[in-house]
């Protein structure tokens, strides 16, 4: 798959039907939230404070942090702590191994496909199970989620039948998703009842009482994680706020959101391991600490990854999760990825008219699309760009500093459309003209007119 | 250097010579409703779960002892010890519990460790049986968190209707893993 | 009221209509106005494109023509707001002043001139498009994403020209793709967005389409051009210039 946003949206787009569907999909999702949120008086009220509480809590992160630990450790769970990706992932298998345990069920966490731990734990003999439906669906397809709420939302009924009928023996064409989701619910019970292990991620972590908050609406990973042994819960350093209190302002915000409901169905607080069970949690930085150094991207630590941004995003919409070739698609995704890899994704932060819809649904107030901006300037400067397309600018720096030479490429460029139309209108030419014609040429630019008709020398 | 100080010193550093924002005051009024139990009653029955309103505890004992013989089912009684094996936990059909906090706002229900019998059991039911009073219901989350220590106890959970899912082209599933139905009693 | 003209240079290039018409309706509003005529560009194309650090000399030569004390008034959300945003020179009290002065025109005759309503005639079906910069950035009208009370200055203008209805697509706000190079750096994205506002106002049924950025309604038009489709792009200048006499 090309690295190219570009190229992987226009492939995307090529099937006009599948990409309507997939963007009047998420614009209901988008249209859902907006219901939500207008059910709430002090929406915007709400916003703000989260966002307070969230950047009160990244400038004071170091005590927060060794706060939470502490509570933790009293608590009777295990804190560790991973500077990077291979030692999250190497944390992850001593667990295992320390246990001699070979399987594992996890339930939805993008810090663990940040990380590519399926992967890893495959390599090292460990078979893991999504229980999310969504991932376990993309799991059992070999593909990696496109969008870090709904994982499957780029497939349709028909593509779940036919990847069940091939894993689960499902009955071939039986699409109907209330079949289906019974055909899984058996699945993963299994699964559930035969692993001694669960790895959770984690939306909230409180530093005052040392507790874990996941929400889902699967109940996946309670399941997992009361079956089991051992729970290993996985967080980004990020993922901290002060206080329980607090967690009636996130969770009043979250799940509208991200899907428009009220409150997820299952809002789990985890504070101490079961008796005779083992609590982990694993602390991770991978490039964190760098992000929050950052004066312009700092901020971008707040998000609390609802993916109403995602949502409500006309160019993930219609060109798909998939195209942003990262573990978290999107607008934040795209202020996010370029942090942790800047070659590799310096493209994303270019798939945006910087329309500013994403900041204005961010619960957190995150001002996603000045951050894209910013980004641009930085993967410029650490040269990240084409080069046909830095001698553009360089070009268009030139003319566009000097009056007469403006005036010139400007008379020059409207006599060779005027006079050379096919050249202008071709599609191979001129990128322009592929999909739409190019403007008419006036007889004048208004300066000639102006000087014509009203500068009295 | 190990993670841990590396991070905290990263951290540390990023934060060095800012200014540093303070907690904001919660000054706003979160929303209240004219009437607590039929907004609550009528977000629950939205979200899959059916709810009916009691005089007394009787009734409930009373329900689950009428439901068919083949049903395995069971009632928690709050703040006791059980010990469960999980063979059992795997077959019960209907296991009821108390509820301490209800939220109008979404229909949530605080359920504490105390309150489950076992951890595993609220999930692992095919229909799980919350009951609480009407005196329980609150307004909205901010409140909510007034009344409850979420940390008091090991575990605790707020839930909002029985599991589901729409991860399936947008489909709204009722039952996902957890228990694919709900009843909620509302005693006066 | 003295006032500076600044044009978008596609504009004045490509569409010095929208020039003309911006100029004789805030005459016809009682201002002196000012066409600076070393103007070029306000450097947005390369800052989006993350080349801010060339445009020094377009700032430097933006500055150059407008003094910072009369008001400056642009037909575009998105230079207007870039110019705002952006302007990066060595005078930094002139940088102010001009940032604090700049204003699209819509604003600027709703905000500064305290007109509400223009006596214009357009009798004609009209959709409404929000340009994403003049709304989200200038604040020109309100937003879907926001939860706060609906207001749109260039709408209220709009309602108040005789013989106009105003329609508004179902995705009210949604970007027409056009975007700056975006527009042929994510070409299949932006040509689909355009195709999509499209389709919301050929349902509406009506007759053109304006808006104050001539940016979207270019990259619009071009898609109507293409496919002949059955309306046509008119800057709000246009329609409110549409005008014989005026009163306040």
């Amino acid at each position: 798959m090309s690295l190219a946003h570009a190229n992987n949206a226009a492939t995307f787009i090529a099937n006009e039907e599948r990409t309507n569907w997939h963007d009047d999909t998420l614009w209901f999702i988008r249209s859902k939230r907006d219901n939500a949120a207008a059910s709430l008086p002090e929406w915007e009220q709400l916003r703000e404070i989260a966002s307070t509480i969230k950047a009160h809590t990244l400038d004071h992160l170091e005590t927060y942090l060794v706060e939470f630990e502490a509570n933790a450790t009293k608590n009777g769970v295990q804190v560790h702590w991973a500077n990077d990706a291979a030692e999250h992932n190497a944390i992850v298998l001593n667990i295992l191994n320390a246990a001699n345990i070979k399987q594992m069920v996890k339930s939805k966490s993008m810090l663990t496909e940040e990380c590519h731990l399926n992967q890893y734990l495959q390599a090292n003999g460990i078979a893991v199970v999504d229980t999310d439906l969504g991932e376990r669906i993309v799991q059992l397809r070999n593909e990696i989620p496109s969008h870090i709420v709904l994982p499957a939302i780029h497939l349709k009924k028909q593509d779940v039948s036919e990847t069940f009928h091939q894993h689960l023996q499902s009955q071939k064409d039986n699409n109907d998703p209330t079949y289906l989701t019974r055909v899984a619910r058996a699945h993963l019970r299994e699964h559930f009842f035969a692993s001694k292990v669960a790895l959770t991620g984690v939306n909230f972590a409180v530093a005052s009482t040392g507790s874990i908050v996941v929400c889902t609406n699967e109940g996946n990973a309670d399941l997992g994680v009361h079956t089991a042994d051992i729970h290993i819960a996985s967080m980004g350093i990020e993922k901290l706020i002060p206080k329980a209190e607090h967690l009636s302002t996130f969770l009043r915000l979250l799940a509208r959101s991200a899907t428009g409901q009220p409150i997820t169905t299952y809002s789990s607080h985890f504070t101490k391991p079961q008796a005779g069970k083992q609590m982990h949690v694993i602390i991770v930085n991978n490039k964190r600490t760098e992000q929050l150094a950052q004066d312009d991207f700092r901020s971008s630590l707040k998000c609390i990854r609802c993916a109403a941004c995602f949502n409500t995003c006309p160019v993930y919409r219609r060109s798909g999760g998939h195209s942003y070739h990262t573990a978290i698609a999107g607008p934040i995704g795209s202020i996010l990825s370029p942090n942790i890899d800047m070659k590799a994704n310096a493209d994303l932060p270019f798939a945006s008219t910087l329309c500013g819809s994403c900041t204005n649904v961010c619960p957190v107030k995150i001002d996603i699309h000045n951050q894209l901006w910013k980004w641009r300037q930085r993967i410029v400067q650490e040269g990240y760009d084409a080069t046909s397309k830095k001698l553009a600018m360089k070009g268009m720096s030139v003319v566009l500093a000097n009056p007469t030479w403006y005036r010139l490429t400007g008379k020059l460029g409207r006599w060779m459309i005027k006079y050379f139309p096919s050249l202008a209108n071709n599609p191979y030419l001129n990128i322009w003209a592929k999909q739409r014609n190019m403007p008419k040429v006036p007889d004048a630019s208004f300066r000639e007119w102006y000087l014509k008709n009203r500068k009295k020398v | 250097m190990s993670a841990r100080e590396q991070i905290l010193e990263a951290v540390t550093r990023a934060n060095a010579n800012r200014n540093r924002t303070a907690l904001p005051a919660f000054s706003y009024t979160a929303i209240q409703y004219r009437d607590v139990v039929a907004q609550f009653t009528e977000v629950l029955e939205r979200i899959g779960a059916a709810v009916t309103i009691v005089d007394s505890l009787q009734v409930v004992k009373q329900w689950l002892q009428a439901l068919p013989v083949g049903k395995t089912s069971v009632y928690i009684q709050p703040n006791l010890m059980y010990s469960f094996d999980t063979a059992y936990l795997y077959q019960v059909d209907v296991a009821a519990m108390h509820g301490t906090i209800a939220v109008a706002e979404n229909g949530a229900i605080w359920l504490p460790e105390s309150n489950m019998g076992n951890r595993m059991l609220p999930f692992s039911t095919q229909q799980l049986v919350l009951i609480i009073t009407q005196q329980d219901i609150v307004h909205n989350m901010q409140e909510a968190y007034q009344y409850i220590d979420t940390s008091a106890e090991g575990y605790g959970v707020f839930i909002a209707g029985p599991s589901k899912t729409a991860d399936i082209e947008q489909s709204l599933v009722i039952g996902a893993h957890g228990p694919i139905a709900m009843q909620v009693f509302i005693i006066k | 009221m003295r006032v500076q003209l600044f044009i978008p240079c596609y504009v004045d290039q490509f569409f010095p209509n929208v020039a003309i018409a911006s100029l004789e309706l805030l005459e016809k509003l009682g201002c002196e106005v000012v066409y600076p005529l070393h103007q070029t560009c306000c450097g947005q194309p390369m800052a989006n494109s993350g080349y801010a650090h060339l445009a020094s000399a377009c700032d430097s030569n933006f500055a150059a023509n407008f003094n910072g004390a009369d008001y400056i008034v642009c037909p575009s959300g998105s230079c207007t707001l870039h110019i705002k945003e952006h302007l990066h020179i060595s005078d930094t009290t002139l940088q102010h002043n001009i940032r604090k002065h700049v204003y699209e025109l819509n604003e600027f005759i709703v905000d500064v001139l305290g007109v509400k309503k223009i006596k214009a005639s357009f009798p004609y079906k009209v959709g409404y498009h929000a340009s994403c910069h003049g709304q989200r950035g200038l604040h020109l009208s309100s937003m879907s994403e926001l939860m706060v009370p609906a207001f749109s200055k260039p709408a209220m203008l709009l309602q108040s020209v005789e013989g106009l209805s105003i329609y508004y697509p179902k995705r009210a706000d949604e970007c027409c793709g056009f975007g700056g190079t975006f527009c042929v750096t994510e070409e299949a994205v932006s040509v689909k967005m355009g195709v999509d506002r499209l389709q919301e106002h050929i349902a509406n049924g009506v007759t053109y389409i304006t808006g104050n950025d001539m940016s979207c309604l270019m990259h619009l038009q071009g898609i109507i051009d293409k496919q002949s489709l059955p309306l046509q792009t008119i800057h709000i200048a246009e329609i409110l210039n549409k005008t014989e006499a005026l009163c306040r």
